[in-house]
């Protein structure tokens, strides 16, 4: 029986793709991570009205169709494949406080992340500035995250000092906002890929009226990375 | 020779058909995108935290039975980080309608399942959302790991073949957050507005009068006291106008020196405390309309207890003094040292 040369360069094609045996390795860099799943000979999926083929490879990519089939190939594509976050310290004391001459202090957050659209950085506290027992809280600064504003005491509110393309609202480390308690709200946003580690001063900054009750006052500040979507 | 080969190569192709040679199932061909997944809280080892996943370009023509939601250390794995735990809640969202969908056990501890025997067909729109909570966070902070998100057309979560229908996944990494603490030391402010209180020509027909203020103000929130010393009542050499050593009222042609902090009728003078607290802070010698009291040896005339409200108080002092016809001429007068006293 005489092989059609063809089908014979057809699967011989296949075999070249697939390789020899069936010791299909997963692939990784720092860059990418491919499961071993996903190093087939085909990608994708391919359907008909006898058949539907789940396969996968990168031998083929696109999604040639005729009248009769449509095929589906390549590898699915799955970005922003690591984020992590960093703080240079899980305390920060304001210090003592003269009312009318406010305190400040800052957080220096450094977030890593392969995505290729960038990241947010969202805070929330878990409760007003307050004393140990709760039976004395600050109140918030009145200005929002969403429309941060020039400092006007007394409260306690934080503002954007440096970073990556730091947003205008935040007048440059000159305007403040309230932490949201309780709910994450975004403070910054990198819309893009970053190279190499990024680095974003949160400043807070705190100041009370004469009335404020005497003590020592504290609050939780949760920093939420995300990766844009 | 030739049909040997050829019946091999025949065999090898048949496998790559049916599978990929054993290998791991592919995931779904169709990702979710945009996409994006997050905490209500990123904090390490909170509890009863929820998580969202917020996706678009779900398929709408195929109908779906099943959820899962993975959270892993590595993309598609399952490893759960560690000290994160799941509890199967049933979802919010308008990815699918929550209620048509129940629990059902995961594949593992890192996985969440919900199913819907009917299925139902996503909506459209972007940005949908499903929610789900019973998250306990892992305990290790500034890890990336993987939370994946992905839609099967069968109850069992098997099909599509190869991963399911709508898959994505979401890294994330826990945070320790940061401890903001400010100290608002103690202070202190008091002042008495006058240094002088003239009584004026003392007569015996009508008691006389004078008043000043007293102001304090603590951010403490132990309260504070307010008292007065006096080395002597209204005193002119050896003269003396007798002082009333109880609450006694205004009584004209008998010698009598008292104060309160009181607005009074009898004689007018004085004003209730204003500006903060009540007379209820008011010792209870001195907080009656129209009767008076003084101790020579001093007392306290005005008590915050702990745990009030704070607030700037200003107290008026009225001193009244009546004097009878045998009351001896001269200048009567005495020094009061008011102190306060806060408690921290």
């Amino acid at each position: 029986m005489q092989l059609p040369q063809k089908t014979l360069a057809f699967l011989l094609a296949v075999l070249t793709l697939g390789g020899t045996s069936g010791t299909v390795q997963a692939m990784t860099s720092s860059n990418y991570a491919m499961p071993q799943y996903q190093s087939g000979f085909f990608s994708g999926s391919s359907t008909s009205q006898n058949y539907r083929l789940n396969a996968v490879s990168a031998g083929v990519l696109g999604n040639p169709t005729s009248s009769s089939y449509r095929l589906n190939v390549g590898f699915p594509s799955v970005t922003g494949g690591t984020v992590t976050l960093s703080l240079d310290s899980g305390a920060v004391n304001l210090g003592k406080l003269s009312p009318g001459v406010p305190i400040s202090g800052q957080t220096t957050a450094t977030v890593t992340t392969d995505s290729a659209t960038g990241y947010s950085i969202a805070l929330q506290k878990n409760q007003l500035l307050s004393l140990s027992d709760g039976s004395q809280s600050i109140v918030d600064l009145s200005a929002f995250v969403s429309a941060p504003a020039p400092w006007v005491g007394p409260g306690f509110g934080l503002t954007m000092l440096s970073g990556s393309a730091i947003e205008a609202k935040w007048g440059s480390g000159t305007n403040y906002a309230a932490i949201p308690t309780g709910a994450y709200a975004t403070v910054h946003s990198v819309p893009n890929g970053i190279s190499a580690p990024d680095v974003t001063v949160v400043k807070y900054k705190l100041d009370v009226s004469s009335l404020q009750v005497s003590g020592q006052y504290s609050t939780h500040v949760s920093y939420l990375v995300t990766v844009l979507p | 020779m030739y049909k040997r080969i050829h019946i091999s190569i025949i065999l090898l192709a048949l496998l790559v058909l049916t599978g990929g040679l054993g290998a791991t199932p592919a995931k779904a061909f169709t990702t979710l995108t945009p996409f994006s997944g997050a905490f209500t809280t990123s904090v390490s080892s909170a509890t009863g935290v929820s998580f969202t996943f917020t996706a678009s370009g779900q398929n709408t023509t195929q109908s779906i039975k099943c959820i899962t939601a993975a959270f892993s250390t590595i993309m598609d794995g399952s490893v759960i980080p560690t000290g994160m735990a799941l509890t199967g809640v049933v979802p919010t969202g308008n990815f699918i309608t929550p209620g048509n969908w129940g629990t059902a056990a995961g594949a593992g501890t890192y996985q969440l399942k919900w199913t819907y025997a009917t299925g139902e067909i996503p909506p459209s729109g972007t940005g949908r959302t499903f929610t789900f909570g019973g998250i306990t966070n892992g305990s290790v902070v500034g890890t990336s790991y993987y939370a994946a998100f992905t839609t099967f057309t069968d109850a069992s979560c098997t099909l599509p073949a190869g991963g399911g229908q709508d898959y994505a996944t979401a890294p994330f990494a826990f945070t320790n957050g940061v401890v903001v603490t400010g100290t608002v030391p103690p202070t202190l402010t008091f002042t008495v507005n006058s240094t002088t209180c003239a009584l004026g020509m003392l007569g015996v027909t009508a008691p006389k009068s004078c008043s000043h203020g007293i102001t304090a103000a603590t951010n403490g929130s132990g309260g504070y006291s307010i008292s007065y010393l006096a080395a002597a009542t209204l005193t002119s050499g050896i003269d003396i106008i007798t002082n009333l050593s109880s609450l006694t009222a205004s009584a004209a042609g008998s010698p009598q020196f008292g104060l309160n902090l009181r607005a009074n009728a009898g004689p007018i003078g004085g004003t209730d405390p204003s500006g903060g607290y009540t007379y209820a802070k008011i010792a209870a010698g001195y907080s009656t309309v129209d009767s008076y009291k003084f101790a020579t040896a001093g007392d306290t005339v005005v008590t915050v207890p702990s745990g009030t409200p704070l607030a700037s108080t200003t107290y008026t002092a009225t001193y009244m003094a009546n004097i009878s016809t045998i009351t001896a001429a001269g200048v009567y007068k005495t020094t009061m040292v008011y102190t306060i006293l806060p408690s921290y």
